[in-house]
């Protein structure tokens, strides 16, 4: 018996390297096609003065020297911390309540998350929008419903700061329900049979969430903590859309830089600003992996 | 046990206000827009809180007399379905091994995966005009749809690796030793139970696609391959002074996704809400 | 099994809705590339085109279609073009969003795939220095010179000005211009009254008559309506309109002059002081609002919206507005922002065939014709230097109030300024000047620094 087992994985294990790389091949193929130039391109150019058209000019390391000089770039860098704590933190926390709250299973449940989720349905840009109106301080309804207890009250939130910031924020802040989607899937995944046990050993609500629940939705939560994260540092539309990094440089971040390199034909500049975000991607994605050990199955 | 129940009350109310301030800001803001795109200027700037007076189905009209908008919602259809059903089956395939198999390569892979998420659409833009035009695809909407298999990559990776991961390897091994081949444990076995983030990858790539605008407003042309994301930008920039118009257009641009989303999500959220994968 | 329903439902949801979309009114579901449209429209003419069987298609990608207000008057016009020359040419046109039509033309260009016509730099998002640097670096637009020798009296109408600055390296690169269109500034009688004309006024003549009337600003998007102003205050500082016309080709980088901090001073003041409430924040919505609606006496905007005081747009008309109060004047000092200095209207692709040309200058030269050119201006505004009118065409524009008075406004002392969307870099038009704003207007920056703050922004966009 025993011996057979070992020979048993070794022989599947060749067999399988074929059906291994069989499967592996159309993402492959996806990823070589469509990223693997970009990739080259962004990286290698990022070292040369470029119009987008002509052949670029090597410069060495001008464009990241004068990157960091920018102001600019230091508010993006700034913002993308704040961001990104505020991310991690009340985001993606906010979401895992949601989660948990629908766990339960209370009267509504359903409607709730089907609803949470419309706000995903809509582009990011309709969404900018929609909110570019609702704290306009004429017609918008954030505004006028605090004008009823403080008639005086005038404020353009996306153009004055500090409340650019605020109000970029609260553009996405409680629209967590993709983390309340990836947890919940990962709660209704939990054997029904590990919380009789721990409901036997008279374990309370706050015990089940603590060792039980959260322990094994960490994979999920570490996912949705780099998505929300690499999704602030890619943080686009949100700010193109309403506040365009102002006032002054108050709500920057790197792909509105990007953009605007683009418009002023610095394509090299723009791609070093593309090869810092793809850097802050990779440590953000090495952080989380290692913080919430992501590679290790759960159960 | 008094302070028990307390608490138990506590955590009751507690849970309600959650969902409650959950559903306010999460349909509020679009109610107030199909609201006002019944007002007209006036009462829009005045009033942004009364219920219309009379309502004005003019903009609507307007908009529909002049747009196809049964056309642009097609286009949107087919290029999202379609190429989130080909990006699923694929990215599946690559999650399923990458999550269940060691073989040489493997991180490197998962890495290179995840990092696409990081490229900015502005610098892939290039390659991807040049790959559409040599295809011969340019101004068509499978064009689009080929361009939007490829955006799902890292973010079907991230979730997909999980949910197969958190099927149990011991009813592979099982259905190895009834002699299960490789492909049948994937699509009897793994396929099945890993439903729950399939449902999940397939939705927000779905999303993504449907969407979508700087790839459709580049590889496309004419308005007989528009797609609604393109056809809202047109009303926004011309629309700006005209309120009601411009929340009619939202709302006409908004509501099909929301209808869509309404239709499916019975079976959407059945299947990410089954329990019985350990069953 | 549960996936392979899911699935399933999806699809056959995709058929009802395919059906249900080609069963009412008949929208082909058309999936390949060809514009069913084309085919649509195409259909009447089929007969007169297989007739002779050569008849060229033109496709145009533009902005100027859809609701763009420029489309009010370039579709009808292509419709006439088609009807007169039905046969043999046909222009078709593709409708672009404003704001991606620059990045397709550049991604076309990249594909040595370029349209036949292209809009011409500084109109549609169309970048100058690219122009520069792609196109006429690599000979990829047609030197114009044979047509203007082809239809002379098209040629005969080009404002000198236009002329010049089309030409490069003896070609002429860009179908010059034949209109200017002036920018000038309307004013809501029912509030505002000045006591002369103010374009007989002084600067600080006009700016101390204002008493409470408000500007309709904006700081949001690229804050038009207020760096209009600031162009007119520029032109009124000593050297002011000779900093805004000579560097309408090579740009202006450093705005630390003070000239510059001067005029910013006093935009500065009329932002703090006569700014109607909503400007911080306000995009051109917002202004247009504010004005229309009796909250701003003042707004700076060109002749194209002058159709917003008749009539027929009364629905975006509240508060008590009535366009037929709304009286439009060119800027204190006798200043009107026009730039000869441009690069006119479109330019044709040198890649494109012989065909293809043709019909490209037969369309030009049909919008230069003296008709069109007065039915243009009869609807957008502006005046053509080197047309003759007629007769007609004097008395159809005196019917058009606002459009006369702006007309008659400008005398041969007038000066033609810039705009600062013409002497500023891109980046630091479009976006940087208007986040600036709000922080002039808090007064968190004085006028030096604001220019110095601007400065910086052009470096780094030089960079």
């Amino acid at each position: 018996m025993s011996s057979k087992r070992k020979i048993a994985p070794s022989k599947l294990e060749r067999k399988n390297y074929k059906w291994i790389y069989l499967f592996l091949l159309p993402s492959f193929i996806v990823f070589v096609t469509f990223y693997i130039q970009p990739i080259f391109t962004v990286f290698y150019t990022s070292f040369t003065k470029w119009d987008g058209f002509n052949k670029p000019k090597f410069i060495g390391f001008t464009n990241y020297i004068n990157m960091f000089g920018n102001t600019a770039f230091r508010y993006s860098l700034k913002n993308l911390l704040l961001w990104s704590i505020i991310a991690a933190v009340f985001h993606v926390g906010f979401g895992v309540l949601v989660a948990f709250a629908i766990f339960k299973k209370p009267y509504g449940w359903k409607f709730t998350r089907a609803v949470f989720m419309i706000p995903n349905v809509i582009s990011a840009a309709a969404w900018a929008m929609i909110y570019r109106f609702m704290f306009h301080d004429d017609m918008g309804m954030i505004n006028n419903l605090i004008r009823k207890f403080n008639p005086d009250f005038h404020i353009q939130w996306f153009y004055q700061s500090p409340f650019a910031f605020i109000a970029v924020t609260l553009t996405w802040l409680f629209y967590a329900v993709i983390v309340t989607l990836i947890v919940l899937n990962d709660l209704f995944a939990i054997p029904s049979d590990l919380f009789e046990a721990a409901r036997v050993d008279g374990a309370s609500d706050f015990q089940l969430i603590k060792y039980i629940q959260l322990p094994l939705c960490r994979n999920a939560i570490g996912t949705s903590i780099i998505a929300s994260i690499t999704a602030r540092v890619a943080m686009y539309e949100q700010i193109a859309l309403t506040t365009a990094g102002g006032p002054g440089d108050d709500t920057m971040n790197l792909p509105v830089i990007l953009v605007k390199s683009i418009m002023d034909l610095k394509y090299g500049y723009a791609n070093a600003n593309g090869v810092i975000m793809f850097i802050l991607g990779l440590f953000i994605l090495w952080l989380i992996n290692k913080l919430f050990k992501m590679n290790e199955s759960v159960y | 046990m008094n302070f028990k129940n307390s608490g138990k009350i506590l955590s009751k109310v507690f849970t309600y206000i959650l969902l409650l301030f959950t559903v306010i800001i999460s349909i509020f803001p679009i109610i107030w827009v199909v609201m006002s795109a019944f007002k007209d200027n006036a009462m829009i700037l005045s009033d942004p809180f009364s219920l219309p007076k009379q309502i004005s189905f003019e903009p609507f009209v307007y908009i529909f007399s002049k747009y196809d908008f049964a056309r642009y919602f097609v286009n949107s259809f087919l290029i999202s379905v379609s190429s989130t059903l080909v990006a699923l089956i694929i990215f599946a395939m690559g999650s399923y091994v990458l999550a269940k198999y060691d073989f040489p390569g493997k991180n490197l892979v998962f890495i290179l995966y995840t990092v696409t998420l990081l490229v900015p659409a502005q610098s892939k833009a290039q390659p991807i005009f040049s790959l559409i035009m040599k295809l011969g695809l340019y101004d068509n909407i499978w064009g689009v749809a080929l361009v939007y298999i490829s955006m799902g990559l890292a973010i079907s990776t991230f979730i997909l690796k999980p949910a197969f991961m958190a099927v149990p390897k011991s009813l592979d091994e099982a259905a190895v030793i009834e002699g299960a081949n490789f492909f049948t444990v994937f699509w009897k076995i793994n396929l099945p139970l890993a439903k729950g983030g399939l449902a999940t990858a397939g939705i927000l790539m779905f999303l993504g696609n449907w969407n979508e605008y700087f790839y459709a407003s580049i590889l496309t042309s004419s308005d007989a391959t528009r797609t609604l994301p393109l056809a809202l930008q047109f009303f926004t920039e011309a629309f700006s002074y005209n309120y009601p118009r411009l929340f009619a257009a939202l709302t006409v641009v908004i509501l099909p996704g929301i209808v869509l989303y309404i239709l499916a999500q019975e079976q959407v959220q059945a299947s990410v809400a089954s329990s019985g994968i350990k069953g | 099994m549960r996936l392979t329903k899911l699935l399933k439902s999806g699809l056959a949801l995709g058929l009802c809705f395919g059906l249900a979309a080609c069963s009412g009114g008949g929208a082909s579901s058309n999936t390949s590339g060809d514009s069913s449209k084309a085919a649509e429209s195409g259909n009447s003419q089929e007969t007169k085109a297989e007739s002779d069987g050569k008849e060229i298609e033109l496709k145009i990608p533009t902005y100027l279609a859809g609701e763009n207000v420029g489309a009010t008057f370039f579709l009808p016009q292509v419709e006439r073009f088609n009807e007169k020359y039905a046969g043999k040419y046909k222009v078709v046109v593709e409708e672009v969003v404003q704001d991606s039509y620059a990045e397709k033309i550049k991604q076309l260009a990249g594909q040595n795939k370029l349209p036949t016509l292209v809009h011409s730099p500084g109109s549609g998002g169309i970048d100058t220095q690219w122009f520069k640097q792609v196109i006429l670096d690599n000979d990829m637009a047609y030197d114009l010179t044979e047509f203007a020798k082809e239809y002379p009296d098209v040629s005969a109408s080009w404002i000198e000005g236009s002329k010049e600055f089309c030409t490069v390296d003896g070609k002429i690169i860009c179908n010059p211009l034949i209109v200017l269109r002036p920018i000038g500034l309307y004013y809501n009688e029912s509030l505002y009254k000045p006591e002369k004309d103010i374009r007989d006024m002084s600067m600080d003549e006009f700016i101390s008559g204002l008493g409470d009337n408000k500007f309709a600003f904006m700081t949001s998007e690229n804050a038009w309506t207020s760096s209009l102003m600031l162009a007119a205050l520029i032109a009124n500082e000593e050297g002011g309109v000779d900093l805004l016309n000579n560097n309408t080709s090579e740009k202006l980088w450093d705005y630390n002059t003070p000239v510059m901090v001067s005029a910013v001073g006093k935009l500065q003041k009329l932002l703090q002081n006569n700014a109607s409430s909503n400007t911080v924040g306000a995009a051109y919505a917002d202004a247009a609002n504010a004005f229309m609606s009796n909250n701003a006496a003042l707004i700076c905007n060109g002749s194209w919206m002058a159709s917003e005081f008749n009539e027929d747009a009364k629905d975006k008309w509240s508060n008590g507005f009535d366009g037929k109060d709304v009286k439009t004047t060119i800027y204190p000092g006798n200043v009107a922002l026009a730039n000869p200095k441009a690069y006119g209207d479109f330019w044709i692709s040198n890649a494109a065939s012989d065909e293809q040309k043709e019909a490209a200058k037969a369309f030009l030269a049909f919008r230069g014709s003296k008709e069109e050119i007065e039915a243009y201006i009869l609807a957008e505004g502006g005046n053509a230097p080197n047309i003759e009118y007629s007769d007609d065409f004097l008395n159809k524009l005196k019917e058009n109030n606002i459009l006369y008075q702006l007309d008659q406004s400008m005398n041969k002392d007038t000066k033609f300024v810039a705009t600062l969307g013409d002497i500023l870099p891109a980046s630091v038009a479009d976006t940087e000047f208007g986040k600036l704003l709000p922080k002039l207007i808090d007064n968190s920056l004085t006028p030096e620094q604001f220019c110095a703050e601007l400065t910086k922004k052009a470096q780094e966009a030089k960079q």
